[in-house]
Parts: C-alpha cells; structure tokens; sequence
C-alpha cells in the first residue's frame, strides 16, 4: 500500500510538474496571507504585516526545494543535470575517456560476443513453433532395435491416427550439383513431404514453402534452399527465387530460402526438394528394403504425449499380422522432438565444455578491464579532490556527489559497451568461423539478446566497480583540501593500496587466464605431432562419391576403381597409388564380425569391428608396414576368395597373440562367406591423432565395391606437390568426365581430423582473450604507475635534491611494480592451480576426441613459467616509460610544483 | 529558563499527525493548532512545516485535498490515513517509553544507585 503511494506521489510529482508546482506556490501563499491578516486583526499595518510574514516564514524557496526534494521531484532534474555535467567532463578528458572507453570496450565485447555463441549453440532452443508438440515416430523391429519406419508406416499412420495436427516424412537424398554445370558437387539434401515446414512450423525466410500437389512425379522439380547453401552457393542473391538450377543433371525451380537455422538436426542440409513417396520408396539401393522415411508430426492442441502413445500403440496393433503375438517387434514409438537435446551427443557435450571454458575466460577479461577502469577511476578521484571539497563546502551531501560520480562512470560503461557491440557486429563474421568447429550451427548475430546482456553487464560492473572510486573520492577532509594540500598522507595512501590491489588482481586473473591457455595449447601441440603409424607426408587423397543412377553393377565398380589408380599412376610425379573408402581421420564403418579364433584360446565370436576397405598399394603408398603374411593383391578381386587383413591390435586382442594367418572371419548377418585372414598389418590411427589404438580389419576393396572412396597418391619427394594438386582433377577425368574428384592431401584431412577440429576454436578464441588480457595488464599497468609516480613527483624530487641517483629513482618505480606483480603472480598461480582442477582429462564418448589435457598434467612447469614470465616481461615494460620519467625529475621543478 | 523551546529532532512529524488526527486542517491551521495546544511555548519555524508535510503526504501517512478555508478562500487540507493511524500510535508509544525511561534517569537520586 504504502510503497504504492510513495510511487503515484511520485509519478505526480515528476509527470505533473507544473500543477505541483503552482500547488505549492498558492498552498505557501494562502499560508502567509492568512498569517499577514492575523496580524492585521492584532492591530498590525498591512504592509508590515506582509513584510513580517514573510520574514518569519523563512526561505520561501528553500522550502519549496526542501519539498521538491521531499516528493523525489527532483531525481530526473538530479539525473540530466549529472549526466549533462559527466558527458561536459568526459569531453574534457578525451585521452582518459578514449583508453577507458576501448579497455571497456574489449572485456565487454568479449563477452558479448561468447554470449552470443553460446546463445546460438545451447540457450535458443529449437528455431519451431511451440517445439513442445512436436514429436519424432519411430518402430522398433524384430532386433529390438529403434527405426526409421517405411513409407508405408508413414502413409498407415498419417491415414489412422488422429493425434496430430500434421504427419510429416523426410527421406535423405545426395544432390550433384555444378556451378558451372560440369563439376559436380555433392551436396546432402532431405527429400520432404510437402506439410513438412508446416509441421515444424518454419517459414521460409525468401519465397514460399512447397505446394501439395509438388509431391506427385513429374511437378516435384522444385527446391527449397539451406541459408548456408543460399549464402555459400549462389552468394545471397534475392533474385535466385524463380531461376533454376541444376540438380543430378535435371533442371530444378528455386522456389525458396530457408532461415539461417533449422537446429542441430538439420544442420549440414542444403538443398530440401518434395518426396514423391513413390518412386522414393522403389528407388534402387545398395542395400535394399532399406529406403525409409523419418516421420515427424505436431500434436493437436490439448493432446499429451501419452494419449498419442497409445494411439500408436493401437495402430501398430492393426500393422502386425493377426496372427502374431505382439513381440518386440512392430511397435511404434512417439517420442519428444526434443529429447536429442536433452542428451546431448559427444559433440554438443564437448562443444559445451569449450564454450564454458571460453565464457569463464571472458569473464577474466572483463574483470582485468574492470580493475583497470576502477584503477583510472580511483587516480582521477584523486585529482577532483579540490572539486569535491569546495562542492561539500557549498552543502553538497555526499550522497549526492557519489550519485553523481557514479552517473559519471556508469555512461563510461555504456559508452564502452556501445562501441563493444559495434565492435561485435563487425567481428561477427570472423568469430562465427573461428567457432564453426565448436558445435554445429555455431554463429554469431548482433540481436536483441545480445544488446540487452551488453547493457546488463555495463550496468553491473558500472555499479560494482564505480562504486569504490566514488565513496574513495567523496571522503573528504574539508579543512586540509580547502587549504590546498594535496591528498597525500591517509587519503592517497588508501587510494594507492587500492590502485595496486587492482593492478596485483588483474595480474593474477591474467595469470590464471594464461596459465589455462598454455596447458590447452600444450595440449593441442600435442595431439597434432602424435605418432600417427603412417607417413602423411607427399601424399595427396582424391574423393569421389559415385552416383546412385550409374555404376550399379559390380564388375562397373571395380573396373572404374581399377581405370583410376591406373590413371593416377600414370601422373608425372606420382610414385604410388592406393584406395581406401575411408582414409586416416575418416574413422571407419563398423559391423559385426564374427571372428573364427585358435581353438584354445576363448575370444568372443561376435564383435563390433571398424573395418575399412583397401586396396593393395593402399599400405605401401602409407608406408605402412606388413608385419606378418601379405598384403591385398590384384588377384583377391571378384573371382579370388575373399580375404582380410587384421592390425597388430586384432590380433593381440582376439588372438592373444597367436598368429591370426589362416583364421576366418564372417560378418555376422552373411554368415555363409568365410573370408581368410592373410596378412598382419601395423596399427595406425583410422579415426583421430591422440585415439587408442582399436583392432581394425581390412577388406579388399574390390571385393567390397563401395559406393565412396579416395585415392591415396604419394607424390615422388622430388616433385612439386602444388603441381599434381593443382592438375590432379583434369588429369583423372578421362576416366569418367562426369565424375566429381575432391582433390586434398593427407596432412589436411589430420588437419581437419575431429580432436583438431574440436580444439582448434578454443585455442584461437582462448588466445585472443589472453592477448586482450595482456594488453589490458599493459595499459593497467603503465596508467598506475604514471600516476603513481605523478602523485610522488614531490617526493622524488626531496630525493633527488638529497643526492639520489638516477638509477635508485628508478628502482624505486620498478621495485613496487615489481612488488604487486609478485603478489599478483603468486595469487594467479594458486588461482590457476585449483581451477585447473576442473580441466576434463579425458574424451567424451567413443570418437576418442574433445577438449581435454593429453599429454600434459595439470601442473604442467612449462605452461606456469611461460604465463608468468610473459606477465612479468610485461608489467616490467609497461612501468619503464614512468619510471624512466621518473629518475628524469627535475629536482627544482618537482619543488616548486606545489 | 526561556519560556519557548526549540522542537526535538523528528518530533515535529509526530505533532503534525498527531494535530491532523483531531480533524483535517491547512497548513497554518496545524500551525496555529500546535501552538495553541502547547500554549505558545513551542518554537516552530514557519516555513519548516511544509517540507515536513510533503514528506509524510509522500509516505503515505497523510493526504491533502483541496478546499475552502473559514475566510472563503482556496486551501489544502491535510487528513490522517490509516496508515498514518497505526504510525501516530507506534510513534507515541516509543515516545512515552523514552520520556519514562528518560525521567526515570534524571530523577534517581544518589542513594538508589
């Protein structure tokens, strides 16, 4: 009731100004002439009865002042007044605002900037309408395994259920695509049911969405572009609405654009074109009766998730046989869209991790910035004391004058929040890809969010750490500034502790910054020149992916494996020539094997194994050696028997180190073919540079015929890499014109290896932040002990006159520099030792890779001398200049100066 | 002794809700009231009584209105919330206790120590 009073008074005080205003005036005045004719009535002169009223009631306008004061009527005046007078001395200070200002500027756009990522990456949540109805369809089959069900499911339930709003079905297509419409690229695409963006509830940012009757054969030529596709492509151009393009060699209409993102689970989709059921559904496929739909649909309102539970659980009744018995099998599972993110995979936990460790090192940013502003504050409090006191002599309450230093420094803050978020709006681009390997669908926009933490963070720290400048300057000692002193003894002496607590903080926190940096970048170095088992070096790898339409019979396949390393071979400049479906840092396929094994010894018969197909230069061209048996040759192709060859960790781990040669293996869902173990390879790593090593077997390609693989072309030491590069693609296309060659080299796939990856945004995000650190503790350093040395001119000069050396002067600068950084050091490396305790140690999930130490511990010597002596170095250089300044004193000057 | 005494510090909202409590008057009619009821031997400077009354009208324990005065003329005047009520009560009851606990002080005599 009563604070609802206070506020309405208020309101009218400040809104109604004026009525208050002449309110007051007739309210005072009724007051004085009913005073003055009291007086009258006692026998008193008008005039003088007038005159005395108003002498007696005292400072009519001290009164109403007292009463604005009273309503709070005056703390919008209070409020422009200050910032008028903290923008006029601001102005007056241009170097002082312009260093606070950009030190601001960088601690608050640093973390704008990872608020922004992590807001894109984690805090969005799904970009759908009301994403809590959406759910995914699965059926659980006869392995008791969760699927994709099968066209028809999807057409079953779209037709029976009547939980959903909408029922929607995307199967996965491969689109070629050339710019200039004879190099083909491969770009991944989902082919949709046309209620699809409905059901998800997305607008296409540019055209329209798809049409029902785009769904039947012969009117589905049309697409729907990714905003990643649409940027990258065709370069954000408006006018590609309407054109067409080509797309596995048929024309196609560009119809729309797709806003920026679709969430982590369409994120690597470029091109969406109508699924016509169909033809979908009898599409010719390796592996066949395997064509199968994702179904999404949207709950009705007011329906739960468990009345459409049940629902499927009756139609997937009406689907099995009325015969059988309700097994594991035929089941149909409604779950929440939602329930991926939940439980995150081994990459968004991972990307999580980096995040908060690049957000912890923002926020260190912000703190040495903060110190450093709160540092310049305190000085310059210091220089306004004679300001201060005459205003506390004029009746100036200190309240007041704390209010409006605190006005004064709070616009610093938003000023330099201000220019961090036009700062960030210019970065957006280059951070957005300095992450992009974090997390998928990682980027960086400038929006309302973002806008609104940068003012929030200004405001915080604006209030925390110009809190202390303000309540340091208003203690004044009237009769001593007045007189004209300086603030030296108690004042300056608590202000000068202050000053270096800050500057020993920031110094720490830097240190702790580094110190973090250095073991994560120890680790990467680490991880980049592992042992890998193979000689990476001179080798180029060329990546073609065939089309489904063509090269669908076996001996096809193998004829075009065999006319391609023949042709490379052929390629002045190349020594040898392998293939591989996957090469090293691709990882591998798995399945289950069973492995025949010596009789004595008990193994397991059936395994998940990684296994890659090779052919039978692959490991020689990898310098890869053969430790027992043979290698692949010509002969184990089509006709031969099939043959494997297992690594060194095969064999040890099945057959506990019996010789394998002879034994068989069979995958575990074609038992009846039986392929021989002939050769022992050496372990080398198939999947990252720092991974355990796994038992792997290889197939001969030939007999395995996948439909993607890669040369391997080892180049002659003596040739020109760039060169074969460079005509690699030409060269190899006689083979097959219309063939599409992605031409790299071994050291870029390690180069784009997972761990790599993974790492390498935090690395560049963290360096950043510890650079930034750094030039804060310079500018912090060098403002403090200018003014230090400023503040002590006087003193040094007493010195010099009584016979000090240039070089003690200066040592008497450097040694308390010296001082706090050592406390400062000190501080840091505890700080930097207890919270590197929360550093991961080991990978997330089973890839083997992510942001973890490897290779280093924790307290790692290298990591904490380098970070200190960095520290030092600096802190040293930047209280040079004023300790230099400092011996130059000029003894006479110096004394006359007061 | 002087016959007129300077107010306490902080009493001087007592007395304005106190005064306004008997019925709502202007201004200058809580003036005069104060000193008729004191019988002249509280010193009230004048022009100190209106911020005192903007601040309890801001409070919330008082509220103004506008009206006529006995000489026809336009006046505010001041009237006792309830909030007001319960402020004046809990106010004189910590005013009795110190005046006791107070006279209780000045009048002990040597021997009761």
């Amino acid at each position: 009731m009563r604070p609802w009073s206070r506020i309405r008074s208020w309101l009218g005080a400040t809104l109604r100004r004026s009525r208050m205003e002449s309110e007051m005036d007739a309210e005072l005045r009724f007051h004085m002439e009913a005073y003055a004719e009291d007086l009258v009535r006692g026998g008193v002169h008008r005039e003088e009865a007038m005159r005395r009223a108003r002498l007696e009631f005292g400072g009519i306008e001290r009164v109403k002042e007292e009463g604005r004061e009273a309503r709070g009527a005056n703390l919008i005046d209070n409020l422009v007044q200050d910032l008028r007078y903290g923008l006029r001395m601001l102005r007056k200070n241009p170097g002082f605002t312009a260093v606070t200002v950009l030190t601001l500027a960088l601690g608050i756009g640093a973390n704008a900037a990872i608020f922004g990522l992590v807001d894109s990456a984690f805090l969005r949540g799904l970009p759908f309408r009301e994403p809590e109805r959406l759910v995914h369809i699965w059926t659980i089959e006869d392995d008791g395994d969760m699927h994709t069900p099968t066209p028809t499911q999807y057409l079953k339930v779209r037709k029976e259920s009547e939980s959903f709003e909408q029922i929607a079905a995307a199967g996965w297509a491969d689109y070629f695509y050339g710019a200039d419409g004879s190099v083909l690229q491969n770009l991944p695409g989902l082919l949709v049911t046309p209620n699809w963006l409905r059901t998800l509830g997305v607008q296409p940012l540019l055209g329209r969405d798809f049409r029902d009757e785009e769904q039947i054969a012969g009117q589905d030529a049309v697409v729907i572009l990714s905003y990643d596709c649409w940027h990258i492509r065709f370069h954000a151009a408006p006018s590609i609405i309407g054109k067409k393009i080509i797309l596995n060699r048929r024309p196609a209409l560009v119809i729309g654009v797709l806003p920026r993102s679709l969430g982590p689970y369409y994120e690597e989709l470029e091109i969406f074109a109508p699924l016509v059921l169909d033809s979908y559904a009898s599409q010719a496929n390796v592996r066949a009766g395997k064509m199968r739909v994702q179904i999404i649909a949207r709950l009705k309102t007011g329906v739960t998730l468990q009345q459409a539970r049940s629902e499927a659980e009756v139609i997937a009744g009406r689907f099995r046989n009325p015969g059988t018995s309700a097994g594991r099998g035929g089941q149909l599972v409604v779950e929440d869209f939602a329930e991926m993110l939940r439980h995150p995979g081994p990459t968004m936990q991972n990307a999580r991790r980096g995040l908060w460790m690049t957000a912890i090192a923002a926020g260190a940013v912000l703190l040495i910035a903060c110190a450093n502003v709160a540092s310049f504050l305190l000085a310059r409090g210091l220089k306004r004391h004679r300001e201060v006191a005459v205003r506390a002599a004029l009746g100036c309450s200190r309240g007041r004058m704390v209010r409006q230093l605190l006005t004064e420094s709070t616009l610093l803050f938003f000023c330099g929040g201000g220019v961090a978020l036009v700062a960030t709006r210019w970065c957006e681009e280059i951070i957005t890809k300095a992450a992009s390997g974090m997390v998928p669908g990682v980027y960086l926009q400038v929006d309302g969010r973002v806008f609104a933490i940068s003012l929030g963070v200004s405001l915080l720290s604006a209030l925390a750490f110009g809190m202390i400048p303000a309540l340091q300057a208003t203690r004044v000692n009237l009769n001593e500034s007045l007189k004209g002193a300086a603030p030296n003894a108690a004042g300056g002496w608590r202000s000068r502790r202050l000053r270096n607590v800050l500057v020993g903080g920031q110094i720490a926190l830097g240190m702790v910054l580094l110190v973090g940096f250095g073991l994560l970048l120890r680790s990467f170095l680490r991880v980049e020149s592992s042992p890998l088992g193979y000689d990476p070096r001179d080798v180029l790898t060329a990546t073609t992916r065939l089309p489904p339409t063509r090269y669908t019979a076996p001996s096809d396949r193998a004829r075009l494996m065999h006319e391609a390393t023949e042709r490379a071979r052929l390629m002045p400049g190349v020594e040898s020539v392998g293939i591989a479906n996957s090469l090293p840092m691709e990882g591998a396929e798995s399945a289950r094997l069973r492995i025949e094994a010596p009789p004595t010894k008990a193994a397991p018969a059936e395994q998940e194994i990684y296994f890659v197909s090779v052919s039978p230069e692959y490991f020689s061209t990898l310098k890869v050696g053969i430790l027992a048996g043979r290698s692949f040759q010509e002969r184990d192709g089509q006709e031969g028997g099939p043959v494997a060859i297992v690594n060194q960790t095969f064999a040890k781990t099945y057959f506990l180190g019996a010789n394998p040669i002879g034994y068989h293996l069979a995958f575990a869902d074609s038992l009846i073919i039986h392929r021989e173990i002939v050769g022992i390879v050496s372990d080398f790593r198939q999947r990252n540079p720092e991974e355990d090593l796994r038992p792997l077997a290889y197939f001969p390609a030939t007999q395995m015929l996948p439909g993607r693989w890669s040369l391997a072309i080892r180049v002659r030491a003596e040739s020109d890499m760039g060169n074969v590069a460079a005509g690699l693609s030409s060269w190899l296309r006689p083979v097959d014109p219309q063939l599409y060659w992605d031409v790299g080299s071994m050291q870029q796939q390690i180069h784009d290896s997972e761990s790599l990856t993974l790492r390498r945004p935090i690395i560049t995000l963290l360096s950043s932040f510890g650079g930034l650190a750094l030039v804060l503790v310079v500018v912090g350093v060098f403002g403090v002990t200018s003014y230090s040395v400023a503040e002590r001119t006087r003193e040094i000069g007493i010195r010099v006159a009584l016979g000090a050396a240039r070089g003690e002067i200066t040592g008497l600068v450097l040694r308390e520099t010296l001082g706090v950084t050592l406390a400062g050091l000190a501080m840091g490396t505890l700080g930097a030792f207890a919270l590197t305790r929360f550093f991961p140690t080991g990978p997330i999930g089973w890839s083997g890779s992510g942001i973890y130490l490897y290779g280093v511990s924790r307290a790692d010597s290298v990591s904490y001398t380098c970070a200190a002596a960095l520290l030092m170095t600096v802190a040293i250089a930047a209280s040079w200049v004023p300790a230099r300044r400092a011996a130059r004193v000029d003894p006479m000057v110096a004394l006359r100066y007061e | 002794m002087d016959k007129q005494l300077d107010l306490l510090q902080g009493t001087l909202d007592m007395l304005i809700l106190k005064t306004v409590s008997l019925g709502p008057l202007h201004g200058y009619g809580i003036l005069l009231r104060i000193q008729q009821i004191s019988k002249d031997r509280l010193e009230i400077q004048q022009g100190s009584l209106y911020p005192a009354l903007y601040r309890l009208e801001h409070q919330g324990w008082i509220t103004s209105e506008w009206g006529e005065s006995e000489n026809k003329r336009k006046a505010k005047y001041y009237r006792l919330t309830a909030a007001g009520k319960r402020r004046l009560q809990a106010e004189a009851e910590k005013w009795n206790r110190m005046t006791d606990v107070i006279a209780g002080i000045l009048g002990t005599k040597p021997e009761e120590v």
